[in-house]
């Protein structure tokens, strides 16, 4: 099995305190990787130096062997890492089909110049990603509600549009925070089987979850971040 | 008749103005004051070029649309290294520069005392001399502009102006740079404002600093909020709405001294009411929050 990120020696500190020291582990393409820890030990630090949202003070990243240097939010999803948040971030005033569009990867519409030189590719891809847009929608269990504001979809079904989105923008690894938190169980049974109808599909996925049980039921590997440090569940409690 | 002509080509204007204003405000979540400015420039930039070069009116048209697009130039700066308040004080440092330009800049745009005597505008050796006529081209320009609009309304292009304004890390998250499409947004807003103001000089065959002051500009953002962000219909209803309520309030039947000031109030009254009432103004999809 290929390994699709390497993290190496990540370390963060914020005025002093460190967040993240030598933080160094592999996750493995097709598979789920689980990180557990207190609050403020540095999980959502650790996505958000790999998503490119926060630069590391040292370390280095690679993504299928290859280095990530210079990480910009930008430059990392287009490398194919797609990020869900907390609380889901999503266009609350689109509508659910529009969100997933604004998502897709390569839509010629997203350069002005396309609609002088390629008027007609604009038209074929908006036909091609609105097709693909109610796939996704019906993977996700939000067919039905492509017409509807996103931001009024419950808090579950958001989460949903977030992943439903990253696949619009056909990310190969998935980092989702939280994606269990806020909602009730039938939403987490929900979630946890479109996470592994996407492990089924290729799909790497690293989640930071507080629901230890449920996360660990579903994931392959499992981390645990103590003090900034990671180790492996294995490390933990042998 | 004429009255009524005369209401019909400044609402035309207005029109414009709002559309334009309502890509920046209602689209893209941008809340610019300095859309005067833009105004102003393409005013200047058309009068100065048909007094000075003797051009057609669609040259010196086009013209000013590309001179206001090469002015928003440090306007986009500021919309990619600030956003909201930032943004606003920034358009806001922008529009006191510009008037202080037109104001100052004598040797070019004479001053306080204006540019007079610019010539009716004269298409294929047609001239548009009567008030009908201009009329007629103000309405076929704001036909056009409406349906540049409307096009750009149903494109996927609009979709990311809408991802600037509702959430910009998404779009950095799914690997768009909001950067891009602010940069897009100004400048077809600046080139559309350059329309109105190519308009508003031929019409008056004058014009002067004291037109694109900072109450313009808040007068054109009143107009989107009235009229509602985020649709076209919006836009229109409020330009009709600023264009007309004046003249409605005209027929209020008090002494001359108090009237003007009165209907000021009235006004300002409606604008309140409007805020607290309908927040989304008449057709909007979208408040700021």
């Amino acid at each position: 099995m290929e390994t699709i990120l390497d993290v190496r020696n990540i370390t963060k500190s914020f005025n002093g305190l460190k967040v993240l020291q030598n933080a160094s582990f592999a996750v493995q393409t097709g598979t789920v990787a689980a990180f557990f820890g207190e609050n403020g030990s540095g999980k959502t630090t650790l996505f958000h130096i790999i998503s490119g949202f926060i630069k590391a003070d040292g370390g280095d990243l690679y993504y299928k062997n290859t280095p990530i240097s210079h990480p910009t939010p930008v430059s990392v999803a287009r490398l194919g890492i797609g990020r869900v948040w907390q609380n889901p971030r999503i266009c609350k005033n689109l509508s659910v089909l529009d969100n997933l569009l604004l998502a897709s990867r390569n839509h010629p519409g997203e350069r002005l110049l396309n609609y002088f030189v390629r008027p007609g590719q604009i038209l074929a891809a908006e036909k091609s990603k609105k097709s693909r847009a109610e796939e996704i929608a019906g993977e996700t269990a939000l067919d039905g509600k492509l017409g509807q504001a996103a931001g009024e979809l419950s808090f579950g079904q958001q989460k949903l549009l977030s992943i439903g989105m990253l696949l619009m923008n056909e990310a190969s690894l998935l980092l989702l925070d939280e994606p269990f938190a806020g909602v009730n169980a039938k939403m987490i049974d929900h979630i946890s089987e479109v996470m592994a109808s996407l492990k089924k599909q290729g799909k790497t996925i690293m989640m930071i979850e507080h629901n230890r049980a449920k996360a660990s039921s579903i994931s392959d590997t499992q981390f645990f971040l103590l003090k900034g440090e990671i180790m492996q569940k294995n490390d933990v409690y042998s | 008749m004429n009255y009524l002509l005369h209401i019909l080509v400044m609402a035309e204007i207005y029109i414009i103005l709002g559309l334009a204003m309502n890509l920046l405000a209602g689209y893209s979540g941008l809340l610019s004051v300095s859309q005067a400015a833009f105004y102003g420039i393409g005013a200047y930039a058309a009068a100065l070029l048909l007094v000075n070069t003797g051009y057609s009116f669609p040259i010196v048209l086009v013209g000013a649309i590309v001179i206001n697009m090469i002015a928003c130039i440090p306007v986009i700066a500021f919309s990619i290294r600030f956003r909201d308040l930032f943004f606003v004080l920034a358009t806001l440092a922008w529009q006191v520069i510009i008037f202080t330009v037109l104001y100052n800049w004598v040797s070019v745009t004479n001053g306080p005392y204006g540019i007079s005597g610019i010539p009716k505008p004269v298409i294929f050796g047609y001239q548009f001399e009567s008030l009908p006529q201009f009329a007629l081209l103000a309405g076929a320009l704001c036909a056009l502009v409406l349906l540049f609009f409307y096009g750009l309304h149903n494109s996927p292009l609009s979709r990311y102006f809408q991802g600037v304004r509702d959430d910009q890390l998404t779009m950095l998250s799914f690997g768009k740079k909001p950067g891009y499409y602010k940069a897009i947004a100004i400048s077809i807003s600046s080139g559309v404002s350059a329309i109105a103001g190519t308009l508003f000089a031929c019409y008056y065959s004058y014009i002067d600093p004291t037109s694109f002051t900072m109450d313009e500009s808040i007068l054109i953002i009143s107009i989107v909020l009235i009229g509602g962000l985020g649709t076209l219909r919006g836009s229109v209803a409020g330009a009709l709405f600023y264009v007309l309520l004046p003249e409605v309030l005209r027929f209020v039947n008090v002494p001359d001294a108090f009237a003007s000031n009165l209907r000021m109030m009235i006004y300002a009254l409606i604008l309140i009411l409007m805020v607290m009432f309908r927040p989304y103004g008449f057709f909007g999809n979208y408040r700021f929050e």
